[in-house]
């Protein structure tokens, strides 16, 4: 088919006609003219980075704005085959890989040993915590203790529930605020006795934490 | 005999993550003691995940597995903070925060009084011992955390050791494992 509509007997244009893109038309088979005719040209842009496309449409040709295609520059039918090739269409299918963003479940570790090795930390005792029978328990166990040679000490802290298992590891602190205790490798904890008091006894006439201490459990 | 479960799950540098549970005796002496080996997020879930990774690996995947791989059932467990609140709608055990108040002793051991007007659960003080401050406890909601029926074991334990005292050795046993390299 040519721009103006004119054809042969067989229905192909005649070939002493040149069509509006300005091609001799009569060598291409219909396949090849009817590509022709809906060439896509690709303008790529200066970059090469984007491309147009720009559709010879009839109306261009008719208006009398065709390509600037020089006469007698007819490309090969070949040559119109591959630009056929690059319009073809775009795939329908694409390739689809699922990445794996389940988190990794942690391992978890069973082990009572850790925690037995760090020491236990009992908080001073603070006056009303003992109540009366526990402070005539207390009094009663330093005279079996001591007897009644108690003058020159007195009671400076008290800390609650320091099994007598652990009586090996036990640190105060300098300050009396704390005491602390481990127990043995290997002891279980229901194994520990309960009631025990640590009672910690600093000389009277020395003011300072640097003075003689005693300590001893006592079950009240 | 009862019991008290306490958890902690730590941040370390680097995204990495590892938590620990520990339950204590009424003496507070440890009758066991879960923990999790490190767990390092790649650069491609910390991207995804984004801002939520840390809520999610804190919540849904240390700290619920941990309370699920504790054979202490019914234990209530003390959490560390309050990110771990929510852990309360995904398990079955009991779970509070637990902090001493500076007040007066309010009033006979076991008195409880519910505070109002709290965001984010439900919190309570209960008084229990005889001359300490009260404790402050905060809850997810009652339905987890029945108070009546879990008070008691905070009193049974409060009346020999402080109750607050395992969430430091459960913090310092997972910075002493931290950089143990696994069996």
């Amino acid at each position: 088919m040519s721009a103006d509509g004119d054809s042969g007997k067989d229905g192909r244009p005649d070939p002493r006609q040149l069509s509006a893109s300005g091609l001799d038309e009569s060598q291409l088979s219909a396949e090849d003219l009817q590509a022709l005719h809906a060439a896509v040209v690709l303008r790529s842009a200066p970059l090469g980075m984007a491309a147009k496309l720009h559709t010879l449409a009839q109306d261009d040709l008719q208006a009398g704005r065709p390509e600037p295609i020089p006469r007698g520059a007819a490309p090969a039918a070949g040559a119109i085959r591959a630009l056929k090739l690059r319009i073809a269409p775009l795939p329908d299918k694409v390739r689809l890989k699922r990445l794996n963003t389940a988190l990794p479940t942690p391992r978890y570790r069973r082990d009572e040993r850790v925690a037995r090795a760090l020491p236990v930390v009992r908080k001073r005792l603070i006056i009303g915590e003992l109540s009366s029978e526990q402070e005539h328990a207390l009094a009663r166990g330093l005279r079996e203790q001591f007897g009644v040679d108690l003058s020159g000490w007195r009671v400076a802290a008290v800390f609650a529930h320091v099994p007598p298992e652990a009586k090996g590891a036990i640190v105060v602190d300098p300050e009396l605020r704390w005491a602390a205790f481990s127990l043995p490798r290997g002891l279980p904890p229901q194994k520990c006795q309960a009631g025990y008091y640590l009672v910690v006894l600093t000389e009277t006439d020395v003011e300072d934490s640097a003075g003689k201490t005693r300590k001893l459990l006592l079950r009240l | 005999m009862a019991a008290l479960s306490y958890l902690d799950v730590l941040r370390l540098s680097g995204d990495v993550y590892m938590g620990g549970l520990m339950t204590v005796n009424e003496l507070g002496l440890p009758t066991e003691f879960i923990y999790s080996e490190p767990l390092r997020p790649s650069k491609l879930q910390l991207s995804l995940y984004g801002t939520t990774l840390g809520r999610y690996l804190m919540i849904d995947v240390v700290g619920k597995g941990l309370i699920e791989a504790s054979q202490s059932r019914g234990v209530p467990v003390v959490l560390a903070h309050d990110e771990l609140l929510p852990l309360a709608t995904r398990v079955k055990r009991p779970l509070c925060l637990l902090t001493q108040t500076t007040q007066r002793p309010m009033g006979a051991v076991g008195e409880v009084r519910a505070r109002e007007g709290v965001e984010g659960g439900e919190e309570f003080t209960a008084q229990l011992s005889d001359v300490q401050s009260p404790y402050s406890f905060r809850i997810y909601d009652r339905v987890n955390f029945p108070v009546d029926q879990h008070i008691k074991a905070f009193l049974d334990c409060a009346a020999h050791f402080d109750v607050l005292e395992p969430l430091n050795r459960v913090k310092r046993t997972l910075e002493l494992l931290k950089d143990e390299k696994p069996a």
